[in-house]
């Protein structure tokens, strides 16, 4: 990021905020969500800052950032630090806690020894990033991109994929051009914005967490998004994403079928295509010739 | 991927406010169902009884975890309740699970979430009792406990300690139980609803 930043001329300058584990936390990271937000929004306040680009990972963090900055209000973009490859037990790729939960079951019936157990702990522990199901932190990603507060195509990606890192690269360098042009969160942050994010969350099978997240950050734009209103689009727009725990793969495959561009192609009639993107130009021009791979995105005609 | 939507969301009497069930992670022959409850007030009486062989459970049981909203106990992952290990030995994977904590995006099964108004702010969920008949029509929408009004009404609510939030968690026997700060746990007893996003009670937009 600071590298992109300099390329174009502008100074970068790195600041650190408290970070928020999700396996460790007591009670739970939870109660620190909000902390974090008031936190992000009242150091981007209090400094001469132009512009931000936020760097996070997980459940937390991102709902966190989206939420300071959309009441800090000045130019901004998240990337995030992708997701976990999947480790391969018993001949199966592991999926980030929705296979630890089914041999959870397994071990409490007896089914699992206390060896396999250790093995199985050892193939979970394995790498950086963030879980590699529809967790919630591949949600929240998903929908910051969705929302415009991320660089197109960057919200899927694997932890270590040097296209991660070339995303930070342009993120640094955007962040330059949207302080430039005053290009702020609450220009994207809107009722249209909030309606493609929760487009985008049913057929992506998300976590039920986003619709709280979700609340909390269009609340921060003074904007109420109605439960049902997530029920009566669930109803609307078809699970197309073949990823667990709803569906059978995980996140590399969704990586693979092209991510967050390809799935808001096949959902575009569901979508405001006027919003713009986090790389400038509207939605709509962004998903011309992002069609489809197939792979884990399927047709919304043949689910 | 699934003909079950992502989300449904019920109302009814023991969530006049509304609660989420991940439909599209959900066991379809659950998302209507009758039984008879098994209600824990806190997470440490779900796991002191949970896997008890003298747990009076079936597979047509509807598990409930109270106590574990926004305020009660700053609405942690344990909606996700673990099966019985009497019912796991018999191949049970899936039951009706009813609470007002969250579920990780990870985990699956038919579980009804947020429920609000949650137990530590007067909902009906703190005067559930073991042996409530509970009903579930997810496509009707609706969430229903079956028991009299007057009979709710004369019960007194179980509502979760304070205490139990301030005392964390100790990870290891080596390590002891920490405190947690007042600040936090302070400003988490102030959290607005779950359907509001729980933000914190200084935030600009109203509950409803």
């Amino acid at each position: 990021v600071q590298a992109g930043v300099r390329a174009v001329g502008g100074l970068p300058l790195a600041f650190p905020v408290m970070s928020l584990s999700e396996d460790l936390m007591a009670p739970t990271a939870m109660m620190y969500r909000n902390l974090l937000a008031i936190e992000v929004e009242e150091t981007i306040r209090s400094q001469p800052l132009d512009g931000i680009v936020a760097l996070g990972n997980c459940d937390k963090t991102v709902p966190a950032y989206l939420m300071a900055l959309a009441s800090a209000d000045i130019p901004a973009l998240l990337v995030t630090g992708g997701f976990r490859v999947p480790v391969t037990f018993r001949g199966e790729r592991l999926g980030s806690g929705t296979s630890l939960w089914r041999y959870d079951d397994e071990r409490r019936a007896g089914r699992l020894g206390d060896a396999d157990w250790a093995r199985l702990e050892t193939c979970l522990g394995q790498g950086l990033g963030a879980c590699n199901t529809m967790g919630t932190a591949s949600t929240m990603a998903i929908m910051a991109e969705t929302l415009g507060m991320m660089l197109p195509g960057s919200a899927v990606a694997a932890t270590g994929d040097p296209r991660l890192t070339a995303s930070a690269e342009a993120a640094g360098r955007r962040i330059v051009a949207m302080a430039g042009a005053g290009n702020r969160p609450s220009a994207v942050l809107t009722e249209a914005g909030f309606g493609n994010a929760i487009a985008a969350l049913a057929p992506i099978g998300g976590s039920t967490n986003a619709i709280i997240h979700l609340c909390a950050v269009a609340g921060r734009r003074a904007i109420r998004l109605p439960l049902q209103r997530f029920a009566d689009v669930s109803a609307a727009v078809p699970v197309i994403a073949d990823i667990s725990p709803v569906g059978a793969g995980l996140m590399p495959d969704l990586a693979a079928a092209g991510g967050v561009p390809a799935l808001l192609a096949e959902i575009a009639p569901h979508l405001d295509l006027s919003v713009p993107t986090a790389a400038g130009p509207p939605l709509g021009d962004l998903l011309t010739g992002a069609g489809r791979r197939g792979g884990a995105i399927r047709p919304v005609d043949n689910r | 991927v699934t003909s079950e939507p992502t989300f449904t969301v019920v109302h009814g009497n023991l969530a006049p406010d509304g609660a989420v069930i991940k439909t599209a992670a959900a066991s379809p022959a659950l998302l209507r169902h009758r039984g008879q409850a098994i209600v824990f007030h806190s997470y440490q009486e779900m796991r002191d009884r949970i896997d008890d062989p003298a747990l009076d459970v079936t597979p047509d049981s509807v598990l409930v975890l109270a106590g574990c909203g926004p305020v009660g106990a700053a609405m942690p992952e344990w909606g996700m309740i673990p099966i019985p290990r009497k019912l796991l030995d018999q191949g049970v994977t899936d039951m009706l699970r009813i609470s007002d904590a969250r579920m990780s995006g990870t985990s699956f099964g038919t579980v009804v979430l947020h429920v609000a108004p949650e137990s530590a702010v007067g909902g009906l969920l703190a005067r559930l009792r073991d042996g409530d008949v509970i009903s579930l029509d997810a496509a009707a929408g609706e969430l229903t406990a079956e028991v009299a009004p007057a009979v709710l009404a004369a019960r007194e609510p179980v509502l979760p300690p304070i205490t139990d939030l301030r005392a964390g968690r100790s990870w290891t026997a080596s390590t002891s139980p920490r405190r947690l700060g007042d600040a936090t746990t302070t400003s988490c007893r102030r959290a607005r609803s779950a359907r509001s996003g729980s933000p914190n009670r200084s935030s600009a937009v109203p509950d409803r």
